[in-house]
Order: C-alpha cells, then structure tokens, then sequence
C-alpha cells in the first residue's frame, strides 16, 4: 500500500521534508491512527467504569482532542488532495489519456506546454479549470463531488466534454500585464486587453489551441453503467 | 427491602445512557479516523470523498462526549466485572455503594480461623457497600462475583442525591445497617462459641 504523496515525486519539493501536503497527510494518518489506538486502550483499560473520571480525562484526548485535530489537517489534507493532477487522473478510464497528453515531453498541446514550462504542475488540472477566489474553489469542490459520484456509480458520458465554453478570464488572470502577451497587437485595444477577449467573443483556444490532444480516447466505458 | 431495592435499582438505570452515548462518541471517533487512515494511505477518490464527509461526525462525536462529562458527576457509573473477580476486599477503605445491575456477588468473611465463610449471595436489585459509606468504616467483608456482573457504583455525592428523590433510602441504610452489625456480631460469638467448644472437646479427649 502506497501513501498518497509516495506516488507522486513531482508532489515533493527539494528541501528533503516533504511539502504542506506531505505533512498534512501524515499528520492525519497519524492523529487517525492515534484515535483508533487510544479508543481500543480506553475500552480495555477503562472497561466497566468508562464514564469514571479519570477515564473521562482520557476519553478528552481521544474524543475531544485529536477529533478536533483531525477535523482541521484532515479536511486540509482532503481538500489540498483534491486540487491534484494526481487526483484527477485517479479516475484514469476517463482521465488516463488527458494526463498522458499534459506529461507528454514533446506535446504541443495547451495543456502540455504549460506542464513543460512548470506552470504548476503538482495542481495543472485545478490551476486552469477552476474560477478564481473563493467562489470558483467551491464551485470546484461541488463539480469534484458530481464528478466522484459519476464516476463510481458509471453514470457518466464519453467522450468527456467541458460543461461551458473555456472562460478567457482564467487565461487573462496570469498572462494580462505578460510582457509577451502585452506585446501581441492581435491582444489589444490600444493599450487595453481587447473588450473581445474580456467578453469571450474570441475564445484564447481558438487561435492557441488545441487544449488538449488526445488522440485515444476511450470509446466506451470499462465501468458498468458508463456510456 | 425488595420493593426498595427494585426501586432504587429503577433509579440507578438512569446512569446507564452515559455509558451508551460515550459508546456512540467513540464509534464516530473510530469510524472518522478508519476513513481517515485507509483515504491518505490508498489516495482512493470514493475513500477521500467519504473521509471529507464523514468529518461532519467529529462535532455530533465531542458533543456526545460533553453530554457524558456533564452529567457522569450526578449519574451512576456503571461497572462490570468478570465471574470471581473481587469487587472489595475486607479491611479495604472505599466509599461507595455497589447496586447489582445483573448477575450476582458473594460476601464473603474470614473467620477466626482464617477460613472464608460465604454470608450471603445478592442478586440484581440488591446492593452492597453501604456500610462502609455510613459509618465511614474498612470493609467488612469480601464481595466477590460470582457470575459475569454489572454494578452501578454509587459515591457519597450519588447517595446524598438520592436522598432527595427516596427519602427514606437514609432511615432504611440505618434499618439495614444495624440489621448487618448484628448478623456480623452474631456471626463472631458462634464462631467464637463454636472454637470454645472444640478447643473443650480436645482438653477432654
């Protein structure tokens, strides 16, 4: 059995310690572990007088304590986890082909070329496919669960298609001001971003897609229920 | 004395439910923490979707465990014991009153010959202990269980509350009380009569 970080070298980062994820993974292992472990102490070593108050002092740590402590780093753990490409390609029947074209060395796709050029590339997935600020993260986190939920009852639809046409503002937010994009005429209105952009008249992908290149796609389902 | 006892037995069940609900906090507990482990360790999708939800468990959990630290002070606890294991033993100092939840006990006493003589054996509904609380004496006797047992055990803090819903739990311990000393008194001379008279047995032969 592998940990979560332990499949992933890409999601370790050079210091030797480990990364946010890393520790808050380990530490929800380890709280989860100590839970367990002290619940089984407490029910044999205080078997018969569990409510007595030195047991109840005991019952503290194990039932107040660590749960408290498991609430804070295991839902960072949980949700730090989901903005992984590693998450994301968990569904692999569906996502294998997608993060087999972002890794490709020598892909030409959108997707590919921002993975080469290290453009996040623990969280690429999420980095482009999720809104901005707080509402787009929960926005994400809703379509993450209708997403699990599709993919484990096979209830989902192939080929995979985006909900809404790709919004320009999540390409805007990184490269409006970029010198390079700032000296392409094609994206302005004087010295502005071209209203035809902001407004997504003209979608980025049009003129620097493709986003992805998948070339196999899967044709049908390995799942029961998937179409 | 039964109907007392029953009724005292009826009253000592609302310690019960603590022990229940603390059973409940722990199985949240547990359950968060196993979908904890097997979600960070497999990195499963379904496991970390489950593991992020079930976290909704963890306040319904410490909840249920402040409700059985708030009222374990006022109820009773509730202790088990396996068949043969000592509850008290003679001459030890404690303070508390054992009611019998199920199951049954000896009282046991040595004699002076250093023999264990059961007095009595007490069933559910009956109690034992009370002496030790009301006279702020040792043990007198041994309790021992004779089958798999469950006791609510009852502090001086549990007596006195006691006292305001069964006012005459105090006159009846006091009844009881006496009752047992001179069961205890009558017990030592016969045993005492009975070494006199052996010990005059062996001068004549």
């Amino acid at each position: 059995m592998t940990s979560i970080s332990a499949v992933d070298p890409a999601l370790r980062n050079f210091s030797g310690w480990g990364n946010t994820l890393d520790w808050s993974i380990w530490t929800t292992v380890v709280v989860s572990a100590l839970i367990l472990a002290l619940i089984v102490l407490g029910r044999f070593r205080y078997r018969g007088a569990q409510t007595a108050p030195n047991a109840l002092w005991f019952h503290l740590v194990c039932l107040g304590v660590f749960p408290l402590m498991l609430l804070i780093v295991g839902n960072f753990a949980a949700l730090e986890y989901s903005t992984t490409r590693q998450f994301c390609g968990s569904c692999h029947v569906t996502m294998k082909a997608y993060i087999q074209d972002l890794q490709r060395p020598k892909g030409m796709s959108l997707a590919s070329l921002h993975f080469q050029n290290r453009a996040a590339p623990d969280t690429a997935c999420y980095s482009c496919h999720v809104n901005y600020g707080l509402h787009g993260a929960v926005q994400a986190t809703f379509t993450g669960l209708r997403h699990v939920y599709r993919y484990t009852t096979g209830t989902y639809h192939l080929p995979l298609k985006i909900y809404e046409p790709y919004p320009n503002a999540l390409c805007l937010s990184c490269h409006e001001g970029a010198k390079r994009f700032m000296a392409e005429p094609a994206h302005l209105d004087g010295d502005r971003v071209s209203a035809e952009l902001i407004r997504n008249e003209t979608e980025c992908i049009q003129c620097h897609g493709p986003a992805h290149v998948v070339s196999k796609l899967p044709q049908a389902s390995l799942r029961p229920g998937g179409q | 004395m039964a109907e007392l006892g029953q009724r005292f037995l009826h009253i000592a069940r609302s310690g019960d439910w603590p022990v229940r609900l603390l059973l409940l906090a722990q199985i949240t507990a547990g359950f968060v923490a196993v979908l904890g482990l097997a979600s960070m360790l497999t990195g499963h999708p379904v496991l970390i979707l489950a593991f992020t939800f079930s976290q909704a468990l963890i306040p319904v959990g410490i909840i249920a465990f402040i409700i059985v630290a708030a009222v374990s002070q006022r109820t009773m606890i509730v202790k088990a014991f396996d068949a043969g294991d000592v509850i008290f033993s003679e001459g030890e100092s404690g303070r508390e009153v054992f009611v019998v939840k199920s199951g049954s006990v000896e009282v046991v006493k040595r004699n002076a010959e250093g023999t264990a003589e059961v007095l009595t054996t007490l069933g559910p509904g009956e109690y034992f202990g009370e002496m030790a609380l009301l006279g702020h004496a040792p043990r007198n006797a041994t309790v021992r269980a004779v089958s798999d047992l469950e006791v609510f055990a009852m502090t001086p803090h549990h007596f006195v509350a006691i006292y305001t819903s069964l006012p005459g739990l105090k006159v009846h311990f006091q009844a009881l009380m006496e009752q047992r000393l001179q069961g205890l008194a009558q017990h030592a001379k016969d045993a005492r009569q009975k070494d006199i008279g052996e010990r005059a047995a062996r001068g004549r032969s």
